[in-house]
């Protein structure tokens, strides 16, 4: 069955843009059509990869449906093969592609990118790196929602139940920065140092942590525990992944102070607790039927965070400025990392 | 101007055969031909609170209104993920139907 559509020419770009609400098309910002000759030029020496069907439809993309939600987003054919990760990325068992498509939560598929690949497509790792300005961060972060979209049918109050949504599902993509004083997340997680990795998490958007008054590694922790103890996150009770992105100041704080990724995790474990007194009694007995329970101490009981050290990821990205970014997940996730092809 | 469908891609194949209400042995058929099993309508939960009072409060007034019962109440493990296929082929098996609650 062909995959090509015949629509009417159009000369206009507002009249392109409403042929595509007519079909239920595309995040509502403008797209680029994906005519034959683009899609043909985006899968010139396009990797060959195996797909899987994405729910909540259930239909398995081509490379040419891929490729033609890559050309809508504006991505260019390098792009592709970052996509490609992404895509093979989420469709890991233990991310949870349905649950976290079909959510009331706000999450979105977060894209960090890290190694060579990062700088051979321009990916910003650096100043306002989850913020607007850089094609490459906002059209693979696009490409993927659009994929999962059109071909998973995640339509928003549809198959996409999300109560609120969050400016992340139009696209969420960074890169991992190199100014850290410690092997990147990716090398970290056993990926070669030149290698192109991608690692895609169901998150929510980051929620900054402010930190400019203290001076040492400690006094800054004590920030970002503080910041990551929330009683309304999903983490509290479903548990799972959260990404902690450090502005490069405070990890050269951090690191001066012998701190580690290690290190830092261990100490967060500790200290990123919620106090009893924070959560609501129906959400302590909501709590109860998922298995968690507060513990420490009858004057000190508290919720940890998530139910495993190895859940609080950490990396570092940014640029000038005492800044970082707690990204709490979905909590029925998990941080998957694949090479780029 | 011709485009590639960004919706396009193969379809996923027709459900797996299950083992229906319907399909209940000869044996174990009422006389209208139904199973005892298939007379039941099934409340399925998301496992939120929320879902379950809706459920519960359904079931008794697809009974007392309606006399439709006995009434099951079965539930996702989570809230996180989709039912499992396991499940859904149980209550296909023991159900003639089944209301899907996702009360937040």
């Amino acid at each position: 069955m062909s995959d090509v559509l015949d629509l009417p020419d159009v000369d206009d770009a507002w009249d392109w843009m409403a042929a595509c609400e007519e079909r239920g098309w595309g995040d509502g910002l403008p797209m680029v059509p994906p005519t034959e000759e683009r899609v043909a030029a985006m899968l010139a020496g396009a990797p060959r990869v195996d797909l899987g069907p994405l729910p909540p439809r259930g239909v398995t993309p081509t490379l040419r449906s891929v490729a033609a939600n890559a050309v809508m987003a504006g991505c260019r054919p390098a792009d592709l093969p970052v996509l490609l990760a992404a895509l093979a990325a989420v469709q890991d068992e233990a991310y949870n592609l349905h649950g976290t498509l079909a959510t009331t939560h706000p999450c979105a598929p977060m894209v960090l990118v890290s190694g060579p690949v990062r700088d051979a497509l321009g990916i910003n790792a650096g100043g306002n790196c989850l913020g607007q300005g850089t094609r490459a961060n906002a059209v693979i972060g696009r490409a993927l929602s659009l994929v999962l979209l059109h071909v998973g049918g995640a339509r928003p109050g549809v198959l996409d139940r999300s109560t609120q949504g969050s400016p992340a599902k139009y696209t969420y993509c960074c890169g991992e920065s190199d100014d850290s004083p410690w092997p990147s997340l990716a090398v970290r997680r056993g990926f070669g140092a030149d290698e192109g990795v991608v690692s895609v998490m169901a998150a929510e958007p980051p929620h900054n942590v402010n930190d400019h008054g203290s001076t040492t590694g400690a006094e800054i922790l004590l920030t970002v525990a503080g910041t990551m103890a929330q009683p309304g996150s999903n983490n509290v009770y479903v548990r799972g992944p959260h990404l902690l992105l450090l502005g490069p100041e405070h990890a050269a704080t951090l690191h001066r102070d012998g701190w580690t990724p290690e290190t830092i995790r261990a100490h967060l474990w500790e200290h990123a607790r919620i106090p009893v007194e924070h959560v609501s009694p129906g959400n302590r007995r909501q709590f109860v039927e998922w298995g968690v329970e507060p513990d420490g101490p009858p004057h000190d009981r508290a919720y940890t965070v998530s139910d495993d050290p190895a859940n609080l990821h950490i990396a570092v990205a940014g640029g000038a400025g005492k800044h970082s970014a707690w990204i709490p997940s979905f909590g029925g996730t998990a941080l998957v990392s694949r090479r780029v092809p | 101007m011709r485009i590639v469908d960004p919706t396009s891609g193969t379809a996923p194949e027709d459900t797996a055969a299950v083992t229906t209400a319907a399909d209940a042995p000869a044996g174990t058929r009422r006389g209208d031909g139904s199973s005892a099993a298939s007379r039941a309508v099934c409340g399925l939960s998301n496992s939120k609170p929320g879902a379950h009072d809706i459920l519960d409060a359904i079931g008794r007034r697809l009974a007392d209104d309606h006399g439709l019962g006995p009434n099951g109440l079965e539930a996702k493990p989570s809230a996180a993920v989709g039912a499992d296929p396991e499940l859904l082929d149980h209550l296909a098996a023991q159900y003639r139907l089944a209301v899907v609650a996702i009360g937040d």
